[in-house]
């Protein structure tokens, strides 16, 4: 029945679309062949990979700073330094600062080349991260943390036996979330300054006109996004299997 | 002899919405080496309270606790809802303090431990992949291997069904005996806690202070026929009479 209603609203979107494009004008609106005929240039053309690889290299590498940074930091506020000493936590202040809104900031700071963009998604994947490491550690079973201290675990055992597997399955979801972010971002990142990207070419094809192959840009981010979703939630079910919870 | 364990004057109390409730109130007692003192009392009594300060995961409000110099540091706990490692394999749950110290012998001491207490055929398995009775014999299992010189056990049956607390407490006894460590249960099962310890504090209602003490001279080793007898109905009897007060609200 789902299923059914779902092709329905399929073909009843494509019949919208093909008839609103008949009477568009095509630069704007270009019709479902425009698109099969535009994506055959773009997947069968050059720039595709290139774009994709820079895009996806540039989230990668601000991905796995930032969500280091987010997890040594959110350890440091919630482990290691004393409660008493953290009177007003500016990182929840400064989290509500939209990544986009650093974007001209960052574009002066740090000129117009790959540094700046792999700050944005540094930022962008920091927070989400970090509150989600303060979560999954303040989280951890406290009987479980006095079952690792009589065994007279160290600082550092503490941290890599029981904080970090503890706290994981929280900080995987924080993680899911700021991929996710990082992929609306970086499109807004590579506006200027890069000359390879899915959001640099989204931009070139804007300024030509060219609707069509702006929109199958936009279906690849989708595709992207959606494998990448994909790869970290199964990662989720599989290494952390036991979930949010501590108590078996 | 030296004792093991030295309570006196223990008092803690906890702060709640600004106001200091004590918990527990003049615990004075000792324990021997190998010693099975049971720990029974209504709930809220403090009876948790009591074996968290003795492993020293709270500061007592005030009092002293002395532990024998050996026994320093060599602190064995089990808590009622299993606490497993829910990441680690029972293997790796047994092995996590021996890994942790660094002993050239952990996987024969884990090997070992798991087939004392019936798991041999289960070190591959996780947590979440046992009955809780299995989950709760990893949990004595992990707290043994470091080999501790006193065993906290913190209502440690009180969630299974009852044949099993019935074959969990025996297990707690033959391994009392092969291995030694003075242990304290703390338990609201009144037959629990006469079935398997050599004496018994009662705790009395919130704040606990021990407000009686009885010696459980029954021959052992027991089997559970041991609650239909006489001698342990008499003694069953008079610790319930020491709950008169809470018994007659």
């Amino acid at each position: 029945m789902k299923k059914r209603f779902s092709i329905i609203l399929v073909i009843i979107s494509l019949l919208c679309w093909y008839e609103i494009s008949s009477i568009a004008n095509s630069y704007f609106v270009p019709s479902p062949e425009d698109i099969f005929l535009a994506s055959q240039e773009i997947l069968f053309g050059p720039d595709f990979w290139l774009d994709s690889i820079s895009t996806i290299t540039r989230i990668l590498i601000g991905f796995v700073i930032g969500f280091t940074l987010a997890i040594v930091t959110g350890l440091f506020f919630e482990k290691v330094l004393p409660s008493s000493l953290v009177p007003f936590n500016a990182i929840n202040f400064f989290r509500f600062i939209p990544p986009l809104a650093i974007v001209p900031l960052v574009i002066l700071w740090f000129g117009i080349g790959e540094t700046s963009k792999y700050i944005i998604i540094i930022f962008t994947v920091f927070f989400p991260t970090y509150i989600s490491t303060i979560f999954g550690l303040q989280n951890i079973n406290q009987k479980l943390i006095w079952v690792a201290k009589t065994t007279g675990a160290t600082k550092i055992q503490m941290v890599h036996k029981v904080f970090l597997p503890g706290a994981m399955p929280f900080i995987a979801n924080g993680a899911r979330v700021g991929i996710g972010l990082a992929f609306s971002v970086i499109i807004a990142a590579e506006l200027a300054g890069v000359y390879h990207g899915l959001g640099f070419r989204i931009w070139l094809f804007q300024s030509y006109f060219r609707a069509d192959k702006l929109i199958v840009y936009i279906f690849l981010i989708c595709v992207y996004g959606f494998i990448f979703d994909l790869i970290i939630s199964k990662i989720n079910t599989n290494l952390f299997f036991w979930g949010e919870k501590n108590e078996p | 002899m030296n004792p093991e364990l030295t309570i006196s004057n223990l008092e803690k109390s906890y702060l709640v919405n600004g106001q200091l409730i004590p918990a527990l109130q003049e615990i004075s007692f000792k324990a021997r080496a190998g010693e099975f003192i049971s720990i029974v009392g209504p709930s809220g009594s403090g009876k948790s309270t009591l074996l968290n300060c003795i492993a020293g995961f709270v500061q007592p409000t005030s009092g002293l606790i002395n532990l024998n110099d050996s026994s320093k540091k060599r602190i064995g706990v089990v808590f009622q809802n299993r606490e497993l490692f829910p990441w680690l394999t029972v293997r790796e749950n047994v092995a996590f303090g021996l890994r942790l110290q660094k002993n050239p012998r952990v996987e024969k001491i884990t090997s070992g431990m798991l087939a004392k207490v019936g798991l041999k055929e289960f070190g591959e398995h996780y947590p979440h992949q046992l009955s809780i009775g299995m989950q709760q014999r990893v949990g004595i299992a992990r707290a043994l291997s470091l080999n501790p010189k006193i065993l906290l056990l913190d209502e440690p049956f009180s969630s299974v069904d009852y044949i099993t607390r019935i074959t969990l407490q025996k297990l707690i006894v033959s391994l009392w005996e092969s291995l030694k460590p003075t242990i304290l249960l703390v338990t609201h099962d009144i037959d629990e806690a006469i079935f398997v310890g050599e004496r018994l504090l009662v705790l009395s209602k919130s704040p606990g202070t021990i407000k009686n003490e009885f010696r459980i001279s029954l021959p052992r080793p027991r089997n559970q026929a041991l609650i239909t007898t006489p001698e342990f109905v008499e003694l069953k009897k008079n610790i319930l009479l020491s709950f008169e007060e809470e018994l007659n609200q």
